[in-house]
């Protein structure tokens, strides 16, 4: 009885110690908008590729998703479900949400191409400019939906896939070309160059957020291999191959319970500069 | 007049017989007006000066001598009791200055007179008569007289800024004025030096002493009007009190507008009075019984001060502000109880308020520092400790990762360190996740040193290593300690490149990190493939130049608990070449000590003693390997090859403890394995070479060798060779040796010629010292003549020394 009653003060004691634990408040965004990107130790490296631009300043918009323990649980499940059919074709995906060392990483929709100004002065002018626009011509915040199913996006060279949740239509057409519009009026005012190619780089209509990635896969692997010899032969290869991978991803459909949970309040957007993030709110709006 | 009254005497009469005559005779005059004054009747002395004056109108000096004796007459008297006497002596002066009104003399004499009688309006009078009257360049003079007049006057006067200043305008401003107490303002005095700034040159005093009427009207107008111009300057006084003082006028005169003004020109032009200037603009605020806005002046000054002593002064006069208000407030509580509900929130506020204010002076401080230098981690660090509860601590780490430079921390590690302490909050919390996320944003900062990564890794390898296990830990420290593809380049640009290199480029050359890794690997060694990625590992270490000779030590016990002996052994060799001679020494020492153990072939094994034995060509004492060595052929039944190595190892050995180690191995392995007859020649050898200190045990053990072969000749020729080594009193085994050999094989004319010997050798002893002592270039030591103590010796054997020197003890 005694051995009962201590073991039982004991569990009843250390709950209570559990319960004690005091909860700590997440990172601030702002924290992890400073140190967004690692510095950039490729470019000491010789004859790795060049993976900047002297004289050049980057940019490009985006909305941040960062996400919930539950939204990490839901998209493992999703790119498991996905890698169970895509592994028969050699791909498997790495998820986006989580880097390789475990540490949860936020997802974004891009609404733009690379920008580049040239100089830093019109990089420092851009979120300025961006935020008079927003705070003129846009609602304080809007709902960020998905659609049901997955699609297949590949990168300009195509040594990388990537696995996308796609933005819904409706928001594609009421915001997302709004924003469009605004951050490209914003460039324009920024830049002196003609930005028109980069113009032509993005458009709203393929909006969507990236869940997962795979590169050196065969597929990309050998596409980069044959376009040095018969590229027309190398093209048609991979356009076959992701369609066939395409379709094998159409068939994992989420369900309408599960597409609400990625849904989320988007009240503006980032831009980055330089290793960080620059938070642009929409209107007077100044929520992360 | 009764003129027998003042013509008294013999003397009287004759001096004035004399000005019948001669009435314009000065001489006389003199004279006769010395004789009055022996005579101490003043009336009389009047009357003769009257009557001197009359005949001489123009004489100053006569004029300057009467009103000289007839102010000093009444210069103890007060003016007001004695009017009539004063007003005399002033119509005195009128008639003196009637006839010489340019004199300036009597104009300062006259004024001095009239301070005296602190009639001001008669001092402006004469003053400005005697300026028309006299010519311009004695002007000063004049004004001489006036400004000392002032500086005394205003000096034992100047009480306008008092202690309990704070008190009385608190006091006015929460309840209404009260009557003034005595501070009114000097106008007369101000007026003049007005009128004196326009002519003089010494503008700095002046000013001074303007400062010092009260009459802060004027202050204010004269003060910006010389001290605004850029060319102001003082010698005597601080400039900055010159500013301070017409803020203060400028407070009580001008509006709030003019006086905010005032001070952020003056706060411009004099950064470092910035807290005072505070405090005045707070009492401003005081006096115009805005009492709130005084607060939050000094809130605001005291969170926007970046210097030490602006914040002491500023947070001093708050803490009296709070403790005056409070204090008036109970007064008048106490003399008037029915005001008390009115005032009942204003007493808690501002008590509440001074308590924050007491409880939060360190964390105040940690501002200051925190304004002074955010970049700064240990300030940080530090604050984040006054907090007691995690969220304060996070809120203070969220705010330091914020405002911190990277490049502008000049510690290594502090800034990495401080991210572990955030990521800790969440490890405690059990939010691995947020953790998570916090170590990955603390490895994308771009760190000047390398040790900072290196803690944030490790503190994350940690945490990985308690959730995950060894899996987790091992994955994680892989990723930090991937070699790029040029790594001797990178170290090469980091080295250079100093700080301004990202350390991420590096991070792969953390021995810190290595060494857990390694640790990780062996803990969790249990397949061959992990037995190879830590030979990896090891080998990686070994190609970046980072392993230690521990780190060898370790990977070649790693491979013999992994049975790979051969392996094993060529990692010793490899650490060997890495080395430089004494840590080759240590590992040679572990290595053939490990071989010694293994069935290696003798081949093998005399290769690696003789690697090891070129060390002793450096200078590196290897008597251990000699006797390993020796005993490695001993046990392979060659003796003469073991006795031989002893040999070379004393000869080739240089310490001394060592030397005489080996010698004692060497003789004795030579009389066991090869007989008395041949340790002959190592015997001689060994007393050869080593010092006379060492060598005495050896002489007697060969002395006792020659003994046992009965050649006593030798052994006694030995034994004397030994006795000459060391005076007989430091040798004294020998010679008991030497005794009891003659005892057992000698005679009594041997013993005797022992004893003769030892004599000898004694006297020997002596002499040789001295000899030694007194060659040329040595130093000797020279007897005093002067021979301190008791026991002097007699004046007879005393001996003239030329070089004596005398030592002053």
């Amino acid at each position: 009885m005694d051995i009962l009653q201590s073991s039982y003060c004991s569990s009843s004691e250390s709950e209570e110690e559990e319960e004690l634990v005091e909860p700590v408040p997440i990172v601030p965004q702002a924290v992890l908008d400073k140190y967004s990107i690692s510095p950039n130790i490729a470019k000491y490296q010789p004859g790795s590729e060049m993976n900047f631009v002297r004289g050049r300043w980057n940019t490009f918009a985006f909305i941040e998703m960062r996400t919930s323990t539950q939204q990490r649980a839901l998209l493992n499940k999703t790119i498991a479900c996905v890698n169970e059919k895509a592994r028969l074709l050699g791909v498997e995906f790495e998820p986006l949400h989580q880097s390789e060392m475990g540490s949860p990483q936020p997802l974004h929709v891009s609404l733009s191409s690379n920008v580049e100004f040239s100089t830093r002065k019109e990089l420092d002018l851009f979120p300025k400019m961006l935020s008079i626009e927003l705070m003129q011509k846009f609602p304080l915040h809007f709902d960020v939906q998905f659609e049901p199913a997955l699609k297949l996006f590949d990168n300009y060279d195509k040594s990388a896939l990537f696995l996308t949740l796609n933005v819904s239509d409706s928001v594609k057409r009421r915001y997302l070309s709004k924003l469009s519009t605004i951050i490209q009026e914003s460039i324009d005012c920024c830049s002196l160059e003609d930005n028109t190619k980069q113009r032509q780089q993005w458009n709203f209509v393929n909006a969507h957020m990236s869940i997962g990635k795979t590169s050196k896969t065969e597929m990309t692997k050998s596409y980069l291999h044959d376009i040095h010899g018969n590229s027309d032969q190398a093209e048609l290869g991979f356009t076959e191959k992701f369609r066939m991978l395409n379709d094998v991803i159409d068939t994992v459909h989420l369900k309408n319970s599960e597409l609400d949970q990625f849904s989320f309040r988007c009240h503006g957007l980032k831009v980055t500069k330089e290793r960080a993030n620059i938070w642009v709110p929409f209107g007077n709006s100044t929520t992360v | 007049m009764d003129i027998d009254r003042f013509v008294s005497t013999e003397e009287d009469l004759a001096y004035e017989y004399e000005l019948q005559t001669q009435s314009k005779n000065f001489l006389t005059w003199s004279r006769y007006l010395e004789y009055k004054k022996s005579r101490d009747d003043p009336v009389a002395l009047a009357w003769l000066y009257e009557r001197c004056t009359n005949e001489f109108p123009n004489s100053v000096d006569l004029w300057l001598e009467y009103l000289k004796w007839r102010t000093d007459l009444i210069h103890t008297l007060n003016a007001v009791f004695y009017v009539d006497e004063f007003t005399k002596c002033n119509a005195l002066f009128e008639r003196a200055l009637g006839w010489c009104y340019d004199n300036d003399r009597i104009w300062i004499m006259y004024l001095k007179f009239a301070e005296q009688q602190r009639d001001l309006g008669m001092i402006r009078s004469i003053l400005n008569r005697s300026l028309r009257c006299v010519s311009l360049e004695k002007h000063p003079r004049i004004w001489e007289s006036i400004i000392s007049f002032i500086e005394d006057d205003l000096l034992q006067n100047a009480n306008f800024l008092e202690d309990n200043e704070l008190e009385s305008l608190m006091h006015d401003a929460l309840f209404g004025k009260e009557e003034k107490r005595s501070n009114s303002p000097d106008l007369w005095s101000s007026h003049m030096l007005a009128r004196y700034l326009e002519i003089t040159d010494s503008v700095e005093h002046t000013l001074y002493l303007l400062g010092l009427t009260g009459d802060e009207e004027a202050v204010r107008r004269l003060y910006e009007r010389y001290l605004f111009p850029d060319t102001f300057s003082t010698v005597n006084y601080k400039q900055h009190d010159f500013y301070l003082r017409y803020i203060n006028a400028l407070g009580q005169v001008g509006t709030e507008e003019e006086f905010q003004e005032g001070v952020e020109k003056t706060i411009i032009k004099f950064p470092h009075l910035s807290s005072s200037l505070m405090v005045e603009l707070a009492k401003n605020f005081i006096m115009r019984s805005k009492i709130p806005l005084a607060r939050s002046t000094l809130d605001n000054a005291l969170k926007a001060t970046t210097k030490t002593r602006d914040f002491s002064v500023i947070y001093d006069f708050y803490l009296k502000f709070l403790e005056v208000l409070l204090e008036t407030i109970v007064q008048e509580i106490r003399a008037n109880p029915d005001i008390q509900p009115a005032w009942e929130q204003d007493l808690t506020y501002n008590f509440n308020l001074l308590e924050h204010l007491t409880n939060t002076h360190e964390l105040l401080l940690n501002d200051l520092k925190v304004r002074q230098d955010c970049n700064n981690v240990s300030t940080w660090v530090a604050r984040a400790n006054l907090f007691p509860s995690v969220k304060e601590k996070c809120e203070v780490y969220v705010n330091a990762i914020l405002a911190i430079d990277p490049g502008e921390v000049h510690e290594a590690s502090v800034l990495g360190q401080l991210w572990c302490n955030y990521a800790k909050l969440f490890i405690e919390a059990k939010d691995y996740e947020s953790a998570r996320e916090t170590f990955d944003r603390a490895l994308r900062v771009p760190f000047k040193y390398k040790e900072d990564l290196e803690v944030i890794w490790l503190c994350w390898a940690e945490m990985e290593l308690e959730i995950e296990g060894f899996e987790g830990a091992t994955k994680l420290l892989e990723k930090a300690l991937k070699i790029p593809k040029h790594p001797e380049l990178l170290i090469e640009k980091y080295d250079k490149g100093g700080k301004d290199f990202p350390a991420q480029a590096v991070i792969f050359t953390s021995l810190k990190l290595w060494a857990m890794y390694l640790d990780v690997m062996e803990a969790s060694c249990e397949s061959s493939d992990q037995v190879s990625k830590t030979r990896e590992a090891y080998n990686n270490m070994i190609g970046l130049k980072l392993a230690t000779p521990l780190i060898f030590i370790n990977y070649a016990h790693f491979l013999q608990a992994q049975n790979m002996w051969d392996e094993s052994f060529q990692i010793y060799e490899r650490a060997i070449a890495a080395f430089p001679p004494q840590t080759k020494y240590e590992l040679w020492n572990i290595y053939l000590g490990e071989c010694s153990e293994q069935n290696l072939s003798t081949e093998r094994l005399r290769d690696l003693f003789e690697q090891a034995l070129e060390l002793a060509k450096h200078g590196i004492d290897c008597s251990s390997f000699f006797l390993l060595y020796s005993n490695l052929e001993k046990s392979n039944g060659l003796y003469k090859r073991s006795v031989d190595i002893l040999y070379r190892g004393c000869k080739e050995t240089n310490a001394l403890q060592s030397k005489v180690l080996l010698w004692r191995s060497c003789l004795d392995a030579s009389k066991n394995f090869l007989g008395d007859e041949d340790s002959r020649p190592f015997y001689e050898e060994c007393i050869k070479t080593l010092p006379n200190s060492k060598v005495i045990m050896f002489v007697i053990d060969f002395a006792k060798v020659e003994e046992r072969l009965q050649a006593y000749e030798r052994s006694r020729a030995i034994l004397k060779f030994g006795a000459q080594l060391l005076h007989p009193d430091q040798n004294k085994i020998l010679w008991d040796f030497w005794n009891e050999f003659e005892v057992r094989h000698g005679s009594k004319s041997t013993y005797k010629d022992m004893l003769k010997f030892k004599r000898h050798v004694g006297d020997n002893f002596k002499v040789d010292t001295e000899q030694v002592t007194s060659k040329e270039g040595n130093v000797a030591f020279i007897a005093s003549s002067d021979v301190g103590g008791t026991h002097s010796a007699p004046e007879s054997s005393q001996v003239t020394n030329p070089e004596e020197i005398s030592l002053d003890l």
